[in-house]
């Protein structure tokens, strides 16, 4: 006999079970998988033992006789086809049927492949190779996913903990006299926004929110970049313009070209009712009160791409009364039924009518996450934040 | 996005239309970034008049552009954005890196 094709190496260890009533059919068969390389070699004598050897092992293919006595190979493929846990084992038919309605049956009741009778050894073992190396890419790739997807969801977990918590929310509520309602809604697994508030004194506290270029993994490790840089300098928290000028010169050597962030930092004086703040390049907050809207200046430019850049602060006033409400582009950029994008206008008008609809912070978050999903869902990742007084 | 290039007395005007997002990445550094990067005196000319949308990335890369057309010692003049192209580039300042013209 010629020596016949051989196995790569790494499949020599696949667990085979061939199942065949013919006591010679299986030395036969066991004898070709031999020759080629296989070793792992289990054998059944009809349907009941295969699938009761298929409970106490785990196999990688099935070499499966169709014409047996008791449950035959139909009833064996369709029965071993309904646990799960088979679901995707490639299960070879070796079949004298030639007809090819009956062939079409086989693969009905689930077979992979088939191998006519008589067994040509080549042809097997070129068989076999071809199915348990997909099983073996299949299996890979579904490795990877799974890692990556638990990977992803405990980076996840560390991006949503950087995000004020309700213990600090309603710290911020009960000592400013504030309602706050956000929403954080990542466009992938992780997201390029981010935003906090930190108290700055009995009347006053700094609030923020930032959107890093692009969105998913390099997005989000920036924005821990710039998070990091919060933490390691609490100098400028008062001075909206400096805050920005001190960060934006300290993110400026981490960042490539192309990356950049936009920003919005403000510190808010509840005694005063004012708002200092400073801007780049993120959109424009709205100001809601029974008076109407009225948009802040979020223009600038953004943080990261030019180390000289300056930041003025600006002024506004925050009577009592009135909703406060800073969101991500992906609220302004959203399409609205009739196809245009809402704009920075069409945000406006949108919470002036959450605000008169009198439900509130959350009410308001509400009506402006709707919007943001627009006809396609949200296309980047949507940060709200509605602060009432 | 789409881009034409039209030759000038100048050096060559790039026209760029559509949409400038990270899906146009490829493209935009096959023969915008093609463009920019080549010797000359003269500012290279970005018309921005066909271009109805960009985003954070799109803006990503004239900031790309900007780079290799300094490293060739030229400026950028970004022309004739209107739309949500002029009010993205007015809001981001781009006119403290870039020549922009109506």
């Amino acid at each position: 006999m010629s020596p016949g094709p051989a196995v790569p190496e790494a499949l020599r260890n696949a667990a085979l079970l061939v199942v065949d009533d013919a006591p010679t059919k299986r030395a036969l068969v066991s004898a070709h998988l031999r020759r080629a390389g296989f070793h792992n070699i289990t054998l059944a004598e009809d349907g009941l033992q295969a699938l009761e050897a298929l409970g106490q092992a785990s196999f990688d293919l099935v070499l499966l006789d169709i014409l047996m006595p008791g449950l035959d190979g139909f009833e064996t493929c369709r029965a071993l086809r309904r646990d799960p846990r088979w679901a995707e084992l490639p299960v070879l038919a070796m079949t004298g049927l030639e007809e090819s309605e009956e062939r079409a049956e086989i693969f009905a009741a689930g077979a992979t492949d088939l191998i006519l009778k008589p067994i040509h050894q080549a042809e097997l073992i070129a068989r076999m190779v071809s199915h348990l190396h997909n099983r073996q890419l299949i299996r890979g790739l579904r490795d990877f996913a799974e890692r990556t997807n638990a990977e992803l969801a405990a980076a996840r977990q560390m991006q949503e903990a950087l995000l004020p918590g309700p213990a600090l929310l309603a710290e911020m509520e009960a000592r400013y006299g504030l309602r706050v309602a956000s929403r954080f809604l990542p466009s992938a697994e992780l997201a390029g926004d981010l935003w906090g508030l930190w108290p700055l004194d009995g009347a006053r506290f700094g609030l923020f929110a930032l959107d890093v270029v692009g969105h998913g993994t390099i997005a989000a490790i920036n924005a821990f970049r710039l998070h990091t840089l919060f933490a390691q300098d609490r100098s400028a928290r008062d001075e909206p313009g400096l805050f920005l000028e001190g960060l934006n010169r300290r993110l400026r050597p981490l960042f490539s070209t192309g990356q950049f962030a936009t920003m919005f930092y403000a510190v808010l004086d509840v005694a005063r009712d004012a708002i200092a703040y400073a801007a780049a390049g993120y959109t424009s907050p709205v100001l809601a009160g029974r008076g109407g809207t009225r948009l802040l200046d979020g223009s600038g430019l953004p943080l990261g791409i030019s180390g000289s850049a300056r930041y003025e602060t600006r002024q506004a006033t925050w009577r009592q009364g009135e909703a406060l409400l800073l969101y991500s582009d992906a609220l302004s950029e959203a399409t609205t039924a009739c196809g245009s994008l809402l704009g920075e206008e069409g945000v406006r008008d949108l919470c002036g009518a959450a605000f008169a609809s009198g439900n509130g912070a959350h009410g308001m978050a509400d009506a402006l996450a709707q919007a943001a999903s627009g006809a396609h869902g949200p296309a980047d990742d949507l940060t709200l934040v509605c602060l009432l007084r | 996005m789409q881009v034409k290039l039209t030759p000038g007395l100048g050096g060559v005007e790039v026209a760029v239309s559509g949409t400038l997002t990270f899906d146009a990445h490829a493209a935009f550094r096959q023969v915008v970034m093609a463009q920019v990067d080549q010797p000359g005196a003269q500012p290279v000319l970005l018309d921005l008049a066909g271009l109805d949308y960009i985003d954070s990335a799109g803006l990503g890369m004239l900031l790309l552009a900007r780079e290799a057309a300094e490293k060739r010692g030229r400026g950028i003049i970004l022309r004739g954005a209107r739309g949500q192209v002029a009010r993205i580039l007015t809001v981001s300042k781009f006119n403290q890196l870039f020549t922009i013209q109506p």
